[in-house]
């Protein structure tokens, strides 16, 4: 019954807005790329979407496929949200539960986003350029974009939401993945534009702002009536229960939104969100899991299911035993059957894991050998670190995220193999936020896709507000570190391959695959594409529409 | 002299009681659950205050860093000891202020409200319709007492008691709102500042799994009842008098089974308190057993305090009136011992 509540965590970066990245990642627009996806594109019925998803994954990307013809405006979108509760709110830079997300992205835009290809595009953005060493920022925005109350949007309101983010008081989340710019010395330079200089080098500023907690919002901003330059405008909003958004008339991307209102409401139960699909009382639904496909493959509906980068590792404390022996870490990590795992848990969807995170970020390394399961050498890694007939307890909790319980008690059971025991423990989520989490020697955790420099800072370097694993590598710590203080990309490449192979040979983070995100539309609903991260195409409203 | 006094307070004493046993028992049973409601909140508090971690943790979920954990702590009054928070809420309530809720950031009651209106209108629409159906059919059931309709009644009703009501509901879904026809809807989704009697369809689904959960062990027990009245000696005398069939049944056998229909009514609805739980959860009905769960997801305690006292209140009532009622319908027992 636990409400799931995977919250996204954000980081800190890598530059792609360097002038001879333009042409790749900032040139093209989400509206020009869906464009282009069109024209190739499939309708994701349920069957082909399963089709799609057996196929081969050499392509990094989640491959995008947007439904064919012409978008006709009007409609109304109303979507099921699960992971919703009392607590929901609207505010830009706090959410807190699983139904906020897809608020905030219909009222708020982002400066940069990631298009269907995990690759990071411009938003409000038009340029964003820094010096030599990274160290200051120039960040250009689009002129004339106007608010919901129809203010102009401008460099300032930019200034202004990054500095309620980091506020000294108490710092929103995204403060996390900002901490290297010096916003006191921030300046205005024109209407449209702001320089940001950074106290340490900050090559990652762009990919950063790509954090799900980074929203802009114009100055003066008031979440009690909010205001912003996104897609659809606040009407109504009770948490827990509904909101109801309008069309923005002067969104800034010409002719979108397509829907003339969207309406979010609160499911918390997946049988009742799949129960409102089929009975058409809601025309989108989300964050399924794969229990319910055979129940939507039968009824007239689409189901898309994409293949992203987020992921849940099971995590291992560096720091206490029996896993400060970087032996047993290893053999944890060869105990797994990687494909047999992806079956039971999601039924094969998604992708297996290499114990590295970042998977859409050119800088995941693709070469690291794939881990597969092994038996004989885990079990003589234990043998050599006297850990034969290990027994070790997992604390899990179902509100961590879809999957998570089952693939504890997966892994609980492919581990007896190895002579090793494992006792699930699983716990009510308040009891795992409020004790548990961080603490526990073994236990699991939850992400959304971010790049793998963004990531790192949150989750593999001391001080790092999530770092489960309680890793502190000083070799890894200084590579990353480097890696902040370059715009060579060939070398920070080299750079973050060192570091993921310090996370796969060394690391405290067993990854074993990366869970799909399963969507279910409506027949008439088109525009919902596979998507690197969130669901429902990465919540671009603006891009939907029903005929 | 002392001896008299305490000897004629005692005899008055007992003779109140015994002259009005109906308003002793109310009054008595009063008090006592006043009493429950107080140990009920008590208990309530110790127990949202032994499970690890606190409001403010469970509402940041994983965005709880030490610094946002400190500032929401100390807007939530968290920072103060657990006798202090209990007190500052007892009185509260004893001044009519339910408190604030923690999530939702607005008075308790006007979260608890609105949901306990949609659930009392579901309990009472289901508990009406339920006992109107469970005493007509197991008074039918009675009076053809081994015939083809008693027969039919008693393997439905045992085989409907063995379906949980989770297992009721998917299949009224199947068949009236995703699969078969799409005549009712699936969820009840009512638009926040609307009610779920404005909203009637929202209502029919869980309405229906609710009545049919209850009737089946309100028909057993009435026609149990009934059965035994119809076997009695007053009743074959009634008979043999000769008055009509109908005139039996409704003034001579009902009335005696009242009283274990009535309790037994009063557990269905006590039932339906409880167990609303479930069918609010699969119908997404914006109801106070939904509500309880989220605030306890939550570790709201004001909205977690306030629910389970209207939950622990609305048991006591149900209770003291099924014995009031009770009693009415036993002349033996409603007149003062002589």
């Amino acid at each position: 019954m636990d409400r799931q509540r995977h919250l996204v965590r954000g980081a800190s970066a890598r530059d792609r807005s360097r002038p001879a990245d333009a042409g790749q990642g900032r040139g093209l627009g989400r509206r020009e790329f869906l464009r282009y996806a069109a024209a190739g594109a499939t309708v994701l019925g349920a069957g082909s979407a399963l089709a799609a998803c057996g196929g081969s994954s050499s392509s990094p990307g989640p491959g995008g496929s947007a439904t064919a013809g012409k978008p006709k405006r009007g409609g109304t979108l109303t979507l099921g949200a699960q992971g919703g509760a009392s607590n929901d709110n609207l505010d830009a830079h706090n959410p807190l539960t699983n139904a906020d997300y897809p608020r905030i992205f219909a009222l708020y835009s982002a400066l940069v986003t990631l298009d269907t290809n995990a690759k990071v595009v411009n938003v409000l953005a038009d340029e964003i350029t820094s010096n030599k060493d990274a160290t200051v920022w120039t960040v250009k925005i689009k002129s004339g974009v106007e608010t919901h109350k129809g203010k102009t949007f401008g460099a300032k309101d930019v200034l202004y939401s990054l500095r309620r983010i980091s506020n000294a008081k108490t710092p929103f989340p995204g403060a996390a993945v900002l901490t290297p710019l010096d916003l006191q010395n921030a300046r205005v330079l024109n209407a449209t534009t702001l320089q940001l200089p950074c106290k340490t080098p900050f090559s990652t500023f762009v990919d950063s702002l790509i954090d799900p907690f980074c929203l802009m919002v114009p100055e003066g901003y008031d979440p009690k009536s909010p205001d912003g330059t996104g897609p659809f405008m606040y009407k109504s909003f009770t948490p827990g229960v509904r909101s109801e958004f309008p069309r923005h008339p002067n969104y800034f991307e010409n002719g979108k939104p397509y829907a003339d209102d969207l309406i979010i409401t609160d499911i918390p139960d997946e049988q009742s969100q799949v129960n409102a699909l089929l009975g058409g009382q809601v025309n989108l639904i989300n964050f399924l899991s794969s229990d319910s496909l055979a129940a939507l493959q039968n009824g007239a509906v689409n189901v898309v299911i994409s293949k992203t980068g987020g992921w849940n590792p099971i995590t291992m404390r560096v720091d206490m035993a029996p896993f400060s022996d970087v032996r047993v870490r290893q053999a944890m990590k060869l105990i797994i059957d990687r494909p047999q795992m992806l079956d039971l848990v999601f039924g094969g969807h998604g992708r297996i894991g290499n114990d590295v995170f970042g998977y859409y970020d050119p800088l995941y390394d693709h070469s690291l050998p794939q881990r597969h399961q092994d038996i004989e050498q885990a079990k003589s890694l234990l043998k050599a670190a006297g850990h034969e007939n290990l027994t070790v307890t997992l604390t899990t909790s179902a509100g961590i995220g879809q999957g998570i319980v089952k693939t504890a008690q997966v892994f609980a059971q492919q581990a007896k193999a190895a002579g090793v025991t494992v006792n699930v423990n699983a716990v009510t989520a308040s009891t795992w936020f409020g004790q548990d989490y961080l603490k526990v020697p073994f236990g699991q955790d939850y992400w959304f896709y971010l790049p793998y420099l963004v990531n790192v800072p949150q989750v593999t370097i001391p001080g790092g507000a999530f770092n489960t694993p309680h890793y502190d590598n000083p070799a890894y710590t200084s590579l990353y570190k480097q890696a902040l203080a370059t715009t060579d990309e060939s070398l920070k490449a080299d750079l973050a391959h060192q570091m993921q192979k310090i996370d796969y040979n060394d690391g405290g983070l067993i990854i074993p695959y990366f869970p799909p995100v399963i969507d279910a539309t409506a027949k008439n609903v088109h525009g919902v594409v596979q998507s690197p991260s969130f669901p429902i195409s990465n919540y671009d409203w603006a891009s939907i529409w029903i005929d | 002299m002392a001896q008299m006094a305490l000897e004629g307070a005692a005899v008055t004493r007992r003779r109140w009681r015994d002259d009005h046993p109906i308003l002793w028992l109310a009054v008595s049973r009063t008090l006592f659950g006043l009493l429950t409601l107080l140990a009920v909140s008590v208990i309530v508090f110790a127990a949202t205050t032994v499970l690890p971690g606190n409001a403010a943790k469970a509402i940041l979920g994983q965005t709880a860093t030490p610094a946002r954990v400190r500032a929401l702590e100390l807007q939530l009054n968290l920072d103060h000891s657990v006798w202090y928070q209990y007190w500052a809420w007892l009185t509260g309530v004893l001044r009519g202020n339910f408190g604030i809720s923690y999530a939702a950031r607005i008075p308790a009651w006007q979260v608890v409200g609105p949901r306990l209106a949609n659930s009392a209108v579901l309990v009472a629409l289901a508990g009406v319709i339920g006992t109107v159906i469970g005493v007509g059919l197991g008074a039918l059931a009675a009076v053809r007492r081994g015939g083809r309709a008693d027969d039919t009644l008693a393997v439905v009703s045992l085989g409907v008691t063995s379906l949980p009501e989770f297992v009721v509901g998917i299949a009224l879904v199947i068949v009236f709102a995703t699969t078969f026809w799409h005549v009712l809807p699936a969820v009840s989704l009512v638009p926040p500042g609307s009610t779920a009697w404005e909203n009637p369809s929202v209502l029919v689904l869980p309405g229906v799994t609710l009545v049919i959960v209850i009737v089946p062990y309100i028909l057993r027990m009435t026609r149990a009842a009934t059965i035994e009245a119809l076997e009695s000696d007053y009743f074959e005398n009634a008979r043999l008098k000769g008055l009509s069939p109908r005139r039996l049944l409704l003034v001579h056998a009902l009335p005696n089974a009242i009283p274990p229909v009535v309790q037994v009514i009063g557990l269905n609805l006590l039932y339906l308190a409880g167990g609303i739980v479930v069918v609010e959860t699969l119908f997404a009905f914006p109801g106070i057993g939904q509500g309880l769960v989220n605030a306890v997801d939550d570790r709201d305690v004001p909205v977690i305090q306030l629910t389970v006292l209207l939950l622990a209140a609305f048991y006591v009532f149900v209770n003291i009136l099924s014995d009031v009622v009770s009693l009415l319908a036993s002349p033996r027992r409603r007149l003062p011992r002589s």
